[in-house]
């Protein structure tokens, strides 16, 4: 007992994995595509009540949203996951979603829920547009196999593949009927695939992509980094210079000071302090020999030209302070070439750090799309094989009902091809004779593929099934002809003669004021009706018989009247119709060993009765006085008036056949 | 051969007034030099008194232009309507530069510095005094230049008449007489 316990469990467990497997196994795009509207719904409803009430009373009454509304909002977007397993297709989806930007259009007016409504509309639009076509998808797929997939289907068109099942069966006629459904079902299957397939190869292309512009960028960002490197060395080494030129000017100054006392106890001034004392005018006049930087100055004249002989006396001297400033000034030009360069090779360290940074935002872009697309490639794929697996199976199905369906083309084909060589060997006669009957009673268009077997590539099999059933049928009364059939075939029709003929079907009266006469000319009519058995009779029969009727049954009306009044005399349907005679050939055929033998050659006279035409008249006015006597006479007197007037023939109605 | 050097009298007359001007302007800073007993007022007109360098500097280019008029017939350079505009202002040009060569020399003569490798700065008063001596200098040289030239021009313009009357008298008096008598350098030193 325990054991059997111990192994239901293990059988339950077993049933539990292998159901969640399956479950696994069939993977829907809103579960990697996430529900991303959900989160950012309940950052809509914080900041929805977060609002304040007169922002929302600043729009119109009809942009509005207010609480209610927003609640029954939020409920059908919460049951967006439910809504979406009802979807058929993507119709219902944008139906869903149209509900929905009501609402968002109106909540997109406050500027405050502007952003957040906006990327909320974006994430519920690819949810459900994701859902509904999935479920588009699953429904065209439950479509195909609800007739291909089921095992009598299966068997059906195994079996006419096979050959152990003829075309004719109903069953297969079944399934040809929803051949135009299936590939209508299939294309949209075939599309939701490709589309799938084409944003999977697309992700991965784009991911491929990204990793070689990132390696790319990666490289050339070593690359920029070396030449910042081998750019800071050089400033590096170019500061060093710098200092080196700035010491020996230093030293330079020092020997040039020394020098220069060496050449004069005067006292010496830097160029500012120089222009201090002349412009001051505390000094005469300023003398530099060395380019500037060291000035003499001189109250007058005569110190002036103490300087000046000075300097005559001391050539040596002056020419090594003169070398000295020279190179002091060659250092501080090489000082400014130096900085020059610095400052260049700072701008190109700027640059390339500029190209670096933009290189690093390149591909923190890159990543972080990769990022976006990294979790769900894999489920993508995954989802994608999904389809394709899913696809070669409907393709392989679709594949066997088209291959069955084309060998059944190919049979009826045939088939129709060996019914109308049957045709072909009958009599001339015959053979129009049975495209006549074929056209009149079944129909023309499908004798004309019997006709061009070439044109039944165009209809599809149960059609072309269809018109072999009633063809054979037809067709077999002609060619598997009985021991003593006849066949009375016409062969020539000819026109002898043609007549026009008048007809009326009767008449009838009122009077006015109203008496027994009204009433007993319609009951004259029914009795005359009722006594004759022929429908259309020569008309003085019945002008006569209404005569002889008012004769007879005088004691049913008044035969003379006291007062004038008016009686109205309607001709009922008056109409004309050609009346031909025509001279039919007839040829007699009897069957003799399947085969028809000419046995006789008749000629009948027939009438063929022409169209229709009505005639329009207008009622006869009769005004009766007392001294005018019998009324009868004078009705039929105006009844043969009119007959004679219009070349009336017949009492009856226009024949139609 | 004889066109070149008679071109080459030609340009030499042209700069005959910037080099008589500066040995008249040595002779009058030696002359300087030699009252005031010091040597280095060479470079400022050779008299410690401004006025009077002045003076002698506008008495040597007049007595430049007389020399050059008088004694070099420097009129005889303007035989071209083309020259009445070129040669004052390569006269005037060559002047200036005479001058400005002679400043340089005379400075490295007495400091043993060319005047270039050396910087000044003058009070105010000096620079202003320093600044109107250079003008007048420049311009009165300038001025005297071109007006003793237009002068010359004028002369010049008149003396065809006197110069054909010359001529034939030499021509009746003395057929062996050379042709050389249409004012050369020569000439000139001769008379």
């Amino acid at each position: 007992m325990k054991l059997a316990r111990v192994l239901t469990f293990i059988i339950m467990i077993f049933f539990g994995i292998s159901s969640l497997q399956t479950k696994v196994n069939s993977l829907s795009i809103t579960e990697f595509e996430g529900n991303n509207y959900l989160p950012l719904l309940s950052e809509l409803k914080i900041q929805y009540n977060n609002i304040e009430t007169s922002k929302i009373s600043t729009l119109d009454e009809k942009d509005q949203v207010n609480k209610d509304e927003f609640t029954t909002f939020v409920t059908l977007v919460e049951s967006a996951n439910l809504a979406c397993q009802s979807f058929s297709n993507s119709k219902d989806g944008q139906r869903f979603l149209d509900d929905t930007t009501e609402i968002t259009s109106k909540l997109k007016k406050l500027e405050d829920l502007a952003e957040i409504t906006e990327d909320f509309e974006t994430e519920l639009n690819r949810y459900i547009n994701n859902c509904a076509k999935e479920r588009e998808y699953y429904m065209n797929i439950d479509a195909i196999n609800n007739i291909l997939d089921d095992k009598i289907n299966l068997n059906i068109i195994d079996g006419v593949l096979n050959g152990s099942i003829q075309c004719e069966s109903p069953s297969l006629q079944t399934i040809t009927s929803s051949t135009k459904y299936i590939n209508e079902s299939y294309d949209k299957v075939r599309t939701y695939t490709d589309s799938l397939t084409s944003i999977y190869n697309t992700s991965s292309l784009k991911l491929t992509e990204s990793d070689e512009i990132i390696t790319k960028l990666s490289k050339e960002n070593i690359d920029l980094g070396e030449e910042t490197k081998k750019i800071m060395q050089d400033l590096q080494f170019l500061k060093s210079k710098k200092t080196t030129e700035q010491q020996e000017i230093a030293i330079l100054q020092r020997d040039l000071n020394e020098d220069y006392q060496a050449l004069t106890t005067l006292q010496t001034y830097n160029f500012y302090g120089a222009q201090m004392q002349t412009v001051k005018d505390d000094k005469m006049i300023s003398l530099s020999l060395d380019d500037k930087n060291t000035w003499y100055a001189f109250e007058d004249q005569d110190e002036f030209f103490q300087f000046l002989k000075l300097l005559n006396n001391s050539d040596a001297e002056v020419r090594l302070i003169q070398d000295k400033s020279l190179n002091i000034i060659d250092k501080k030009d090489s000082i400014v070439k130096i900085n020059a360069s610095e400052i260049s090779k700072s701008v190109m360290i700027d640059l390339l750090a500029q190209n670096i940074r933009s290189n690093n935002d390149q591909i923190s872009k890159l990543n972080d799309e990769q990022n976006e697309i990294k979790p769900k490639i894999n489920k993508y794929n995954e989802y994608v094989s999904q389809l394709k697996e899913t696809d070669t199976v409907l393709r392989k199905n679709i594949t066997s009902m088209t291959s069955a369906l084309d060998q059944c083309k190919e049979y009826a084909t045939e088939k129709i091809n060996t019914l109308k060589s049957n045709t072909d060997k009958l009599n001339e006669e015959i053979k129009v004779e049975m495209k006549r009957i074929y056209s009149e009673e079944i129909s023309e268009k499908d004798y004309l593929v019997i006709e061009n077997p070439n044109t039944a590539i165009n209809l599809d099999v149960a059609e072309l099934l269809r018109i072999i059933d009633d063809y054979s049928k037809f067709e077999s009364k002609y060619t598997n002809c009985k021991q003593t059939d006849n066949l009375d075939i016409i062969t020539e029709k000819k026109q002898i003669d043609s007549i026009i003929t008048n007809g009326i079907s009767n008449f009838s009266i009122s009077t006015d004021p109203v008496t027994s006469l009204d009433k007993y000319i319609e009951t004259a009519n029914v009795v005359y009706s009722k006594g004759q058995p022929i429908n259309n009779i020569d008309i003085n029969h019945y002008s006569r018989s209404l005569n002889q009727s008012f004769i007879e049954n005088r004691n049913q009306f008044s035969s003379i009247e006291m007062n004038a009044f008016t009686i109205t005399l309607y001709p009922n349907n008056l109409w004309s119709q050609e009346v031909r005679t025509i001279e039919e050939s007839h040829k007699i055929f009897e069957c003799n060993d399947t085969n028809w033998n000419e046995i006789s050659i008749l000629k009948k006279l027939v009438l063929e009765y022409g169209e229709c035409n009505g005639l329009t008249t207008e009622p006869i006015l009769i005004n009766y006085t007392p001294d005018k006597k019998e009324i009868d006479p004078l009705i039929i007197s105006e009844i043969n008036k009119f007959i004679q007037t219009n070349q009336i023939k017949v009492k009856g109605e226009c024949e139609t056949f | 051969m004889r066109n070149f050097l008679k071109s080459l009298f030609t340009l030499t007359k042209v700069f005959l007034p910037g080099v008589l001007l500066t040995i008249l302007v040595v002779a009058y800073n030696l002359l300087g030099v030699f009252i005031e007993e010091e040597p280095l007022l060479m470079i400022r007109g050779g008299f410690d008194n401004l006025y009077v360098s002045i003076s002698f500097f506008i008495i040597s280019n007049i007595f430049t232009w007389l020399i050059v008029g008088y004694i070099f017939k420097y009129s005889r350079l303007f035989n071209r309507r083309f020259n009445y505009i070129l040669v004052p202002i390569i006269s005037t040009a060559s002047i200036i530069f005479c001058l400005v060569a002679y400043y340089v020399i005379t400075f490295y003569y007495l400091t043993g510095l060319f005047i270039f490798e050396v910087d000044f700065l003058f009070s105010k008063d000096i620079e202003k005094s320093l600044a109107t001596s250079i003008l007048v200098l420049l311009n009165s040289s300038i001025f005297i230049s071109l007006f003793a030239n237009l002068i010359l021009i004028l002369i010049a313009r008149k003396k065809p008449a006197t110069e054909k009357k010359e001529q034939d008298n030499k021509k009746t008096t003395d057929k062996n007489v050379s042709d050389t008598s249409n004012g050369t350098f020569e000439d000139s030193i001769s008379i």
